[in-house]
């Protein structure tokens, strides 16, 4: 696992892009917890997680992931995901995360009627 | 296609799918218990492994929530704990309970246990533990014991799925929870052998400190009764002297001044080499006459500044039958105090000289390599031991046996290399961030300290030629100054 993590914050429309280079783990969630407070401090209501598709995401990534989740439900946010491999979208569906958040194929198809 | 065919086909079908997503999702677990290692395993502080642990707990399960806690029974003080999704009220009250003693949940919580609230004969009897887990919408708890003193548990909220806890699921947690058990201890173990090193360092360094005094306080004391005996020498000298025919030969006070001026000379050198200790003690520069005033940073031409020094060293050593060669870059220069350059290049070049037999060559390189610009003293002489390397910068050591190479005046051969050249240049180097390392080989003719170079090449029994002592053994001495990234070399 690859401790580095790269995450920018991007705006299209209304809707904020944090973008996610490199595994998502319990160790590199942070930045993603703080990119996410970051834009809900900014207000936003619409958030699109974009992931790399080259990335590991481990169960202690899928836990940073949940709690923005669940968060976002609190704060009245609608949080979308995109560039997931295959395994990983089977994995978040396993996991129950898809009921929470919806899973796109593009990130065209994920800012199509935000 | 029949009905009954289709179905069948259709039952078919979701076993096998079904069958694919325990497959994937046993998969999944085990990839789960590899990684916990990885995220944990290396970690040295209690909070960070359980943080990590709930939450590959949390993830692996899709768990909505989840609390982790350590209660060190022993102090009565919570050691650590952490929560995902939970109120952090209910959590405080949890651990303010404890630590006023009521030990009560902590005592009931010694199994795996699951909270069905669809099931009352579950509860029945064991009401307060179910209302605890009910407080904390936690549906699975798991005991998480290090020791007995240091207990607690984990646990997890609603999977996110809707699914319950598997009897897998469970036994999955237990062994998690065993993992992150073991990497506490190990971390508590490494913490407890990490102070216990600390703490052998203090008593080090306070001892140290302690012979640094005693050795200031004889140093000193030394001072005034050997100024006495020097006076009292004199006005006795003088006085017998102006008897005829004299009671005491000329050489007995000879003998008398020059033993008194070595004991004088040891004085000095021990006094110097305490103060050198007390700076590097306190990363402070030499308390010396010179050195009080503050540092002057110069740009030095550095191959002029080495040739003059070089120079005057030739000067000092005279006597001495040594080639010298200067070598190197010409174009090089470096922002340094000018006076402190020179006194680490004069301590090297004489260290060097002391212990290089005459007829034999020392050389001096310039250069510089990467982000480094490099002075090296290379002497051709008898080197340095294995065992001397190891204490060679600190300060007491002589690189030639004092017993076997008779007192000398400086910059002859075997006039001791002064250990405290080289112990004020680690103190220089280590206020003015340079570095000074040695290498060296010692003579293959005389491997032991005990053994002696005639101090001539001619006149050595090894050799045959000027070469063969070249090629015997020496020593490189190299300061390194770290070049400002700006500069543009």
């Amino acid at each position: 696992m690859n401790k580095d993590i790269q995450v920018s914050i991007s705006q299209k429309d209304d809707v904020s892009i944090l973008q996610i280079k490199g595994d998502v783990t319990a160790i590199t969630g942070e930045p993603i917890e703080e990119a996410y407070q970051k834009v809900t401090t900014a207000g936003a209501k619409k958030i699109l997680l974009y992931f790399d598709k080259d990335g590991y995401i481990n169960s202690g990534g899928i836990a940073i992931l949940i709690g923005i989740a669940s968060e976002s439900r609190k704060n009245g946010q609608t949080v979308r995901m995109t560039g997931l491999s295959g395994h990983f979208q089977k994995i978040f569906n396993m996991v129950g995360l898809t009921k929470y958040t919806e899973i796109f194929q593009t990130e065209e198809l994920a800012l199509k009627d935000f | 296609m029949d009905d009954e065919t289709f179905k069948n086909a259709k039952d078919s079908s979701q076993v096998e799918k079904h069958s694919q997503q325990e497959l994937e999702k046993r998969i999944f677990h085990l990839k789960t218990l590899y990684d916990l290692i990885q995220e944990i395993g290396y970690l040295r502080e209690t909070h960070e492994i359980t943080r990590n642990l709930l939450l590959m707990m949390i993830g692996n399960f899709g768990a909505s929530c989840g609390f982790i806690f350590l209660f060190d029974t022993g102090r009565g003080k919570m050691d650590t704990y952490s929560q995902r999704g939970l109120p952090k009220e209910s959590v405080d009250i949890f651990s303010e309970k404890l630590e006023l003693g009521d030990l009560t949940w902590l005592n009931k919580i010694t199994q795996i246990e699951t909270l069905d609230e669809s099931n009352p004969a579950q509860t029945k009897g064991r009401e307060e533990l179910f209302d605890l887990l009910s407080s904390f919408s936690l549906r699975i708890w798991v005991p998480f014991n290090i020791d007995s003193n240091l207990r607690g548990g984990i646990g997890l909220g609603d999977k996110l799925s809707g699914d319950p806890y598997s009897s897998d699921d469970q036994e999955l947690l237990v062994t998690m929870a065993h993992q992150g058990a073991v990497a506490v201890e190990n971390a508590k173990l490494q913490q407890a052998r990490i102070e216990a090193l600390e703490q052998s360092k203090k008593e080090l360094e306070k001892l140290s400190k302690a012979k640094s005094k005693a050795l200031d306080h004889l140093s000193h004391e030394l001072r005034t009764p050997l100024s006495v005996i020097q006076g009292n020498i004199r006005i006795l000298k003088r006085k017998i002297q102006a008897q005829t025919p004299p009671l005491v030969r000329e050489e007995v006070f000879e003998s008398l001044e020059k033993n008194l001026a070595r004991l004088s000379d040891i004085q000095q050198e021990t006094d110097q080499i305490i103060r050198s200790y007390q700076a590097l003690e306190t990363n402070q520069r030499l308390v010396e006459s010179d050195d009080s005033q503050s540092s002057s940073l110069e740009c030095i031409d550095l191959y002029p500044f080495t040739e003059q020094i070089l120079e005057n060293v030739k000067k000092q050593a005279i006597r001495r039958e040594i080639q010298f060669h200067l070598e190197g870059d010409e174009g090089l220069d470096m922002l340094m105090d000018p006076k402190i350059l020179e006194d680490i290049l004069v301590g090297l070049l004489k260290n060097a000289i002391e212990n290089t037999p005459d007829e034999g060559m020392i050389r001096v390189i310039l250069e510089q390599k990467n982000q480094w610009i490099q002075v090296k003293v290379v002497d051709f002489g008898i080197g340095i031991t294995k065992e001397n390397q190891r204490r060679l910068f600190d300060g007491l050591f002589h690189t030639l046996d004092t017993e076997l190479y008779v007192s000398k005046k400086p910059y002859e051969f075997g006039a001791g290399g002064k250990g405290l050249d080289l112990l004020r240049a680690r103190v220089y180097g280590q206020r003015f961030k340079f570095d000074v390392s040695v290498g060296s080989q010692r003579c293959i003719r005389i491997p032991t300290d005990q053994d002696l170079c005639p101090g001539r090449i001619s006149t050595c029994p090894h050799c045959r030629v000027r070469e063969d002592c070249l090629n015997s053994g020496g020593s490189t001495f190299c300061i390194s100054f770290s070049v400002p990234e700006d500069r543009g070399y």
